[in-house]
């Protein structure tokens, strides 16, 4: 697969609803969206489905592409792969069990949850971190939008990602593997993920590091949060089911300084791409030392803030830490599930290696780079320089880089427009014209 | 092509962004990430010397198509014996310097291990001229 095409998005541009408006230019941490005659356009090469666009939209124009329920129905055998974080995202007085329960009645045939993965998940990265002592500091593979921004921005970096796969592989390939034991078709067992954001959608739909996903499919947290609730307000009291829940530790996996916490070397954890980013950089020019393990979660408290887990993030954080807590008063003589597959699952939880892309590059060969950088650079002075955006750019600086990949045209600054028409270049209906490139339609109106 | 940077002597809040500027250039050129990354880490260590040694000081970098060359002059103190602060664990630094987690004795070592041709000229009592050259492979 050529790097033009290689990756795969879950987050595009609705076109009805996109006025046109730069919040999302403004906060892509990856540069990777302009407007273009009206509306939002996202580099997908750039792009690593980090979701802030999706925050900031005020007419919810950016959408997330995702499975339907109802191809559920095509597998006999249909588990629910749930996150922690979906329980914690209901409020206190439903319990567990309900919340199972509504889960079955929608059609799943088994519910489980993705943190039962996180025991092998954290052996797996202890060892890996022990027998890679020449390379520090090694960087979680948990966050698929941080393992992608790495691939983008930061691709002398690919080779610290920790090459373990995240628990919901390792608990998706137990399920699978369970079922067939069990007698089932491996090809008849439907495992659906139920995602608190865009970035799993995409690392499911083009993994880094793995052929293919042991998924099924990817199913919107939200969207199933909103099905259960309606479920439990009809038949609050019929819904009930079986359940284990996962150790308290690995309850708070998902969220910020969770995988930390369960490791025993120095290690940091950061959330948020801009803090991501801020770390990135330093490490890239060895300015941080002592450091062995780095938990990276593109989120604000990790996936708990995710796009689609909606509602109110220190809400369903606290929903969590009360939930793990009560977990660890219990009795901690209960044997995980996937206790009996240990030995099968070590053998398949490791991944390839992530392949650097870069993503910053003018050009591909180094001396037109330089000339293309020079050229920049002038343009730069010409550029008011105030970072409005009103070109559909994030940055003077971003205009400048489209401007010498012939990714866009100088008259897309209104300012650099407003010289050419005092100066006699161009006539007011050129300049509308122009104008009307990134704005369309609405200002001759 | 031409970048100049200004340092100042005790800035150690500020200390790294020309190295950090010089990474973002280097990363458009679509130089190999390890070159890249060898150059920056140099040019780093080369600051925060810089930062922790001198009153001030300046970095010049040309970049050539098939190079990249770094200088960096300051006005402080200079180094007396350059072979010894050559030497890993060597180091001049005041106590002050070394609690804000510098001053280990691995700048100087460190820039040579991350650079293709290292240099260093110093007139102790006036200041010090570090060259640093990195190949660019076609």
């Amino acid at each position: 697969m050529t790097e033009e095409n290689y990756f795969h998005h879950a987050l595009y541009v609705d076109t009805v609803q996109c006025n046109g408006c730069v919040h999302c230019v403004r906060v892509c941490p990856t540069e990777a969206i302009r407007v273009k005659k009206g509306f939002a356009v996202i580099d997908a090469n750039k792009c690593v489905d980090c979701g802030n666009c999706y925050r900031v939209c005020p007419v919810k124009a950016i959408k997330v592409e995702q499975d339907d329920l109802t191809a559920i129905f095509n597998y006999p055998v249909r588990v629910a792969l749930i996150p922690s974080v979906f329980i914690g995202r209901f409020a206190q007085d439903i319990k567990t069990e309900t919340i199972y329960g509504a889960l079955l009645k929608l059609g799943f045939t088994y519910v489980f949850e993705v943190e039962h993965g996180v025991s092998t998940v954290a052996e797996g990265i202890r060892s890996y971190i022990a027998a890679n002592p020449q390379v520090r500091p090694l960087i979680s593979s948990y966050c698929p939008a941080v393992v992608r921004l790495i691939q983008v921005r930061y691709p002398s970096l690919a080779d610290h990602i920790i090459r373990v796969k995240p628990p919901v592989d390792v608990s998706a390939i137990y399920c699978r593997k369970f079922f067939e034991d069990q007698g089932c078709d491996p090809e008849q067992t439907g495992i659906f993920y139920i995602t608190p954001c865009a970035a799993k959608i995409a690392a499911f739909k083009s993994p880094v590091g793995e052929s293919k996903s042991p998924l099924s499919g990817v199913i919107n947290l939200d969207f199933l949060y909103n099905k259960v609730l309606a479920i439990i307000y009809q038949d609050r009291k019929n819904l009930t089911a079986e359940f284990q829940s996962p150790p308290a530790s690995a309850i708070k996996w998902s969220l910020t300084r969770g995988e930390v916490s369960c490791s025993t070397v120095r290690a940091l954890a950061v959330d948020g791409m801009h803090e991501i980013s801020d770390i990135l950089e330093k490490i890239e020019e060895g300015q941080i030392k002592g450091i062995d393990f780095l938990e990276m979660k593109a989120c604000q408290e990790g996936c708990a803030g995710g796009i689609l887990t909606a509602g109110n993030t220190f809400l369903t954080v606290a929903n969590m830490e009360r939930r793990a807590s009560m977990k660890s008063h219990t009795c901690s003589c209960e044997v995980s599930p996937l206790h009996y597959y240990q030995s099968f699952l070590s053998g398949l939880i490791s991944l390839s290696p992530v392949e650097p892309r870069s993503g910053l590059k003018l050009d591909q060969d180094v001396e037109k780079a330089m000339a293309k950088l020079e050229s920049l650079r002038k343009i730069e002075l010409l550029l008011p320089g105030i970072d409005c955006s009103a070109c559909g750019a994030p940055t003077c600086h971003a205009l400048a880089e489209d401007l010498v990949q012939d990714k866009g045209n100088i008259s897309q600054c209104p300012y650099m427009d407003l010289l050419s028409l005092n100066r006699g270049q161009i006539s007011g209906a050129e300049a509308l014209d122009h104008a009307e490139n990134v704005w369309t339609g609405r200002i001759k109106d | 092509m031409d970048l100049d940077y200004n340092i100042e002597g005790g800035d150690f809040t500020h200390a790294g962004e020309a190295s950090s500027h010089l990474k973002k250039i280097l990363k458009s050129l679509n130089l190999d990430s390890a070159l890249i990354r060898r150059t920056v880490v140099a040019m780093y260590e080369a600051e925060v010397n810089v930062v922790a040694h001198a009153w001030s000081g300046t970095i010049h970098v040309n970049i050539q198509p098939d190079h990249i060359q770094i200088a960096v002059r300051d006005s402080g103190p200079g180094i007396t014996d350059v072979e010894l602060a050559m030497q890993k664990g060597y180091s001049t630094a005041s106590a002050a310097v070394r609690e804000m987690g510098f001053g280990a004795g691995m700048g100087l070592p460190n820039i040579k291990e991350n650079s293709d041709f290292m240099d260093i000229t110093s007139e102790p009592g006036n200041g010090t001229i570090l060259k640093i050259v990195n190949r660019i492979k076609p």
